[in-house]
């Protein structure tokens, strides 16, 4: 029975994490679920695991290799809005952020291994610069983590994963594609190791005229009364980004890993649709470095690690050298945890040093940001699991609040093929205005260093369920439940001699997911059904605005968000269809709406093998019914576009 | 056809909704007021929005329920001349105009030869309009900037006189148009026969916009400026006085916290005995704005303002119909202003919401 038992739930855990790309449900959870947690399945080594183990009673989600091959020649933002519940706001590729239950883009973090990669002038990080090519995998928790996290993970995180396999010898795998509106992707990643050393290297390259046809519909031609057809303009985009880990393995318990991500990220500003007969271009071009170096360790059971950053962002407007917006970074971290029977425990303590150099601040400006954390995991049984995590950040001149957070996550009942758990989650957030909103002095323009940092409280409470049957058949469904209470909201609003930036509002969001997937396994098809859904209310309950609408929608928020897709696999070949819907969006507080759309797209690949090496030849069509639809307010998106692609592994 | 439009326009009126007009019947009228809302660069387009005094109502989407399309973008200025109202479109970068008497637009913006305008004045068969000419912020661009000589009738810009400095307000006395320059500290003046420009120079501060007395002298907003290059130049914002016959600038009566904003910002009452000005200052609970009273007997200003107080005070209007003073409110770019109405005295009569950023009121009871 329990042997059965186990079986069953290594397949499912199987599934969760490499198929269904759930690693709520990984197999390690799984396995502990059920008490057996003696079974030992082999997997790489993904850097964010040892964070993971004390995030317990929160939503994360991360993707299938079909789902990432599909979008692989995109960005970030291609593949989160296609297949999350998560609304991007973006124009059409240059720009874009991420919004997670209800909040705003600097609510959401995004992180490579130590590293922040929200801009510290803007707060928030624009994610049509991250290829999916590049990374191994992205993992997306939904909900507040600041006390995990650490400043600005109110709304959720994207962690961008990358592996360290020490496979011995050396592996390659280049991949081009070709697509409407002159799109060109070359990519390319090899991997190199003797068991002990490891040299990765990752290359990606994007180019795009964004030259596609669209109904400018704030054009409209008085003298033939209808609106112009146009075709976009001065919207090119051209990313380049490298990165490169080498990486030293004593033994399992002792390496060295490090990374450098290089980039050039240069887009111009696309015009909207009432400027797009504008002939002035303007540049926008993001360089970043960004390096972390972390040596772990474990000795007499404790697992200790020390680790150091260094980041330089460096963002140039309209060709203008002269107006630096730069910021330089040092990051230090060190960290112990030990695993008891019962308890873990983890302990830590974190610094970064800011400097910025921008055109519009004081020349004297530099910050320190301290942070110690410890978190607790206790498993009082084999069918529940507890997390309590603290963090309390020091920042220069600035007060930061003290950050708390409580986890749980319990079996309810389980069978031979099935499990159903319960998790739920506590927690307080907040996010340090960034420098732009305190520091700026510009005309019209001024920085406010009296704010107070937005602090925010979140529930949630949500429901799995797993099935599997022998391999036949694969299901799970998850339903989460969430009130996020966010005070001290920051807003830019209008003074009589120009804006400046202040506490204003009291935001509350809440809502319902729910996500599941089907997998069917017979003979040599296999296919997988699933999908996604989101109930998201956000509204403003207090404003220090009288004009302020309170408890209606905030902008940019869609109360319904979903997508569905079918994937099938039958001998070489790979089919797939998927739909997103997005809801009407609010644009501003006086009736504008953007209309609700949905999204359909067609891909297919053929997998072949030759010799030891693979190729994969893949074609997509996407927004099959050619929708007219808008994410941001006034900016044209492309109708139906294709692209064709080949993927080689050696 | 006419018919028709009248009821386009009328439909949202039937439907729109104020604070004090749940009771009130639907105005057909479209004579009187109106707030030209600019919008916002990222949150929508510009709107008109009407006064009716008598219903007691402001009705929002105006030029929208007229022509069934929302504006092509962003008014910075919008001016009643000769039947029609000519907008001064910023992004996209236009001139448009509809007719006053029912707002319908039947004619296609006029962009060539238009860059970033800023504001107009009429004289004849022509509209001189005020440029930038590109980004006048940068120091490059500044000479860039010009006045279109637009043609009425052809709706053509028939001629562009090159004034470098990003000319804003403009006046038009004994046949000299007189220019703000919001990026030096001078004052341009054009002869309108010969194009011949001149300056008035060294002023204590940049100049935004003009208001006539009844001597057809000019009061000039002189403004502060956090401009690289330019704040060098700032001695003491003020109310200027211009003497039109010596073409001087024959008194600054000092006001630190005159509103540099581009918005209506000057207001005569009706006998031009009182300017009102719209000014602020930063203290501990942030910015605090208010009408402040000038006295044109006296060249004083009021010790106590008009009102004050007010988080993100726009503009200000006097209606010499009703007495009643306008104040226009904008605290965001995502929601609604507000339009305040005080009695002569500094009360407040009524409070109607607007479109976003109003900035300007629009005349056409003349």
């Amino acid at each position: 029975m329990y042997i059965k038992l186990g079986i069953c739930l290594v397949i499912i855990g199987l599934y969760s994490f490499q198929l269904f790309g759930q690693d709520t449900f990984s197999e390690e959870e799984s396995l502990f679920l059920a008490g057996l947690d003696t079974v030992y399945i082999d997997n790489v080594d993904v850097v964010s695991k040892k964070i993971n183990l004390y995030e317990v009673g929160g939503k994360k989600e991360t993707f299938t290799p079909m789902q990432k091959q599909t979008t692989e020649a995109g960005n970030l933002s291609d593949l989160i809005s296609r297949y999350q519940p998560i609304y991007v706001k973006s124009d059409a590729g240059g720009l874009s952020s991420i919004r997670v239950r209800g909040t705003s883009d600097n609510h959401t973090s995004v992180k490579l291994r130590g590293l922040e990669i929200n801009s510290q002038t803007l707060g928030s990080y624009n994610s049509s610069n991250a290829p999916v090519f590049l990374f191994d995998q992205v993992e997306l928790t939904y909900g507040s983590s600041t006390a995990t996290k650490g400043s600005g993970s109110i709304g959720g995180n994207v962690n961008l994963g990358l592996e360290n396999k020490y496979n011995a010898g050396v592996n390659s795998e280049v991949k081009l594609s070709a697509g409407s509106f002159g799109e060109y992707m070359a990519g390319a990643k090899v991997f190199a190791s003797n068991g002990k050393f490891e040299s990765i290297s990752r290359l990606a390259y994007y180019e795009k005229e964004n030259n596609f046809p669209f109904t400018n519909t704030s054009s409209y031609d008085f003298e033939k009364q209808e609106f112009t057809r146009d075709t976009q303009k001065n919207a090119r985009i051209e990313n380049l980004n490298f990165i490169q880990q080498l990486n030293y393995r004593w033994n399992k318990d002792k390496s060295i890993s490090s990374v450098i991500w290089l980039a050039k990220n240069r887009h111009e500003g696309q015009p909207n649709m009432n400027e797009n007969q504008n002939p002035n271009t303007r540049y926008l071009e993001d360089e970043n470095i960004r390096t972390w170096v972390q040596f772990d360790n474990i000795t007499n059971g404790i697992n200790y690690y020390i680790g150091a950053g260094y980041v330089f962002d460096n963002a140039i407007d309209y060709n203008n050298k002269a107006q630096k917006i730069a910021t330089q970074r040092i990051i230090a971290e060190t960290g112990a945890s030990k695993e008891y029977n019962k308890i873990s425990v983890k302990a830590g303590m974190r610094n970064v040093y800011i400097k910025p150099d921008v055109y519009a601040y004081d020349d004297n400006i530099d910050e320190n940001r301290f942070s110690v954390f410890a978190s607790l995991l206790y498993k009082p049984s084999p069918w529940l699991k507890t997390t309590l995590n603290l963090r309390q950040q020091v920042v220069t001149e600035f007060s930061a609040p003290f950050t708390p957070s409580l986890g749980f996550d319990a079996r309810l009942w389980y069978n031979s093929q099935s499990i159903i758990s319960v998790l739920g989650s506590l927690q307080r957030a907040y996010r340090i205005p960034t420098l732009n909103d305190r520091f700026w002095g510009q005309d019209g323009y001024t920085g406010n260093k009296n704010i107070s940092p937005e602090d925010a409280t979140s529930y949630e409470l949500g429901f799995n369920y797993l099935y599997a049957l022998d391999d036949k058949w694969v299901a799970n469904a998850k339903i989460n439940a969430f009130y996020m209470d966010v005070d001290n909201w920051l807003m830019w609003i209008q003074g009589t001699n120009g804006w400046y930036a202040e506490n204003i509002a009291h935001v509350i969001s809440n809502g319902v997911e729910f996500s599941g997937s089907l997998t069917r396994n017979y003979g040599q098809h296999k296919t997988t059904l699933g999908g996604n859904f989101s109930y998201n209310s956000a509204e403003r309950k207090k404003s220090e605005l009288e004009t302020d609408k309170l408890n209606e929608q905030i902008e940019y928020v869609p109360i319904y968000n979903g997508n569905l897709y079918m994937q099938h696999q039958y001998k070489k070949w790979d089919v797939g269809i998927d739909g997103s819907y997005v809801g009407e969006r609010k644009y501003n507080q006086v009736g504008g709406k953007l209309d609700a759309f949905k999204l359909i797209n067609l891909s297919c690949a053929y997998n072949m093998n030759i010799n030891k090496n693979k190729l994969t030849i893949s074609a997509n069509i996407n927004n099959l019914l050619s929708e007219e639809y808008q994410n941001q307010y006034n900016y044209a998106m492309p109708e139906i576009n294709y692209r064709i692609g080949i993927n080689y592994t050696f | 056809m006419n018919k028709l439009r009248l009821l386009l326009l009328a439909l949202p009126f039937l439907f729109a909704s104020c604070s004090n007009d749940d009771d009130n019947k639907p105005s057909l009228k479209i004579t009187g007021h109106y707030v030209l809302n600019y919008g916002s660069y990222s949150a929508t387009v510009g709107s008109l929005s009407y006064i009716d005094l008598e219903n007691n109502t402001v009705q929002n989407g105006a030029y929208e329920s007229a022509n069934g399309v929302s504006m092509s973008g962003k008014p910075q200025y919008a001016y009643e001349y000769k039947g029609n109202i000519y907008f001064m479109g910023n992004a996209k970068d236009e001139i448009f105009h509809v007719s006053a008497d029912d707002l319908t637009q039947t004619q296609n913006g006029v962009a060539e030869d238009i860059i970033k305008p800023r504001f107009c004045v009429g004289n004849g068969d022509y509209l001189y309009i005020s440029c930038w000419g590109g980004d006048i912020w940068a120091p490059e661009n500044r000479e860039k900037s010009y006045i279109a000589k637009y043609n009425i009738n052809t709706n053509t810009v028939e001629k562009k006189i090159m004034l470098p400095d990003g000319p804003e307000g403009l006046a038009i006395v004994d046949n000299t148009l007189y220019c703000t320059l919001n990026y030096t500290n001078k004052i341009a003046m054009v002869n309108l026969n010969t194009e011949k420009i001149t300056y008035i120079e060294d002023l204590p501060a940049v100049s935004t916009y003009f208001i006539k007395d009844n001597s057809n002298n000019l009061y000039v907003s002189l403004v502060s400026s956090y401009t690289d290059g330019v704040i060098e130049l700032i001695k003491e914002p003020g109310l200027g006085y211009i003497n039109t016959s010596t073409n001087e600038l024959e008194a600054n009566y000092k006001f630190e916290g005159i509103s540099g904003l581009y918005s209506s910002v000057l207001a005569f009452n009706t006998d031009k005995s009182k300017l009102y000005v719209v000014g602020g200052s930063y203290g501990a609970n942030g910015y605090s704005g208010g009408i402040y009273s000038f006295n044109t007997n006296s060249k004083t200003f009021d010790e106590t303002p008009f009102v004050d107080n007010i988080s993100g005070i726009n503009g200000v209007y006097y209606n010499i119909t009703s007495n009643l003073i306008y104040v226009m409110i904008s605290q965001s770019t995502t929601t609604n202003g507000l339009l305040k109405t005080y009695d002569t005295e500094g009360n407040i009569i009524e409070e109607y919401a607007t479109g976003i950023s109003p900035g300007w009121i629009v005349d056409v009871t003349k």
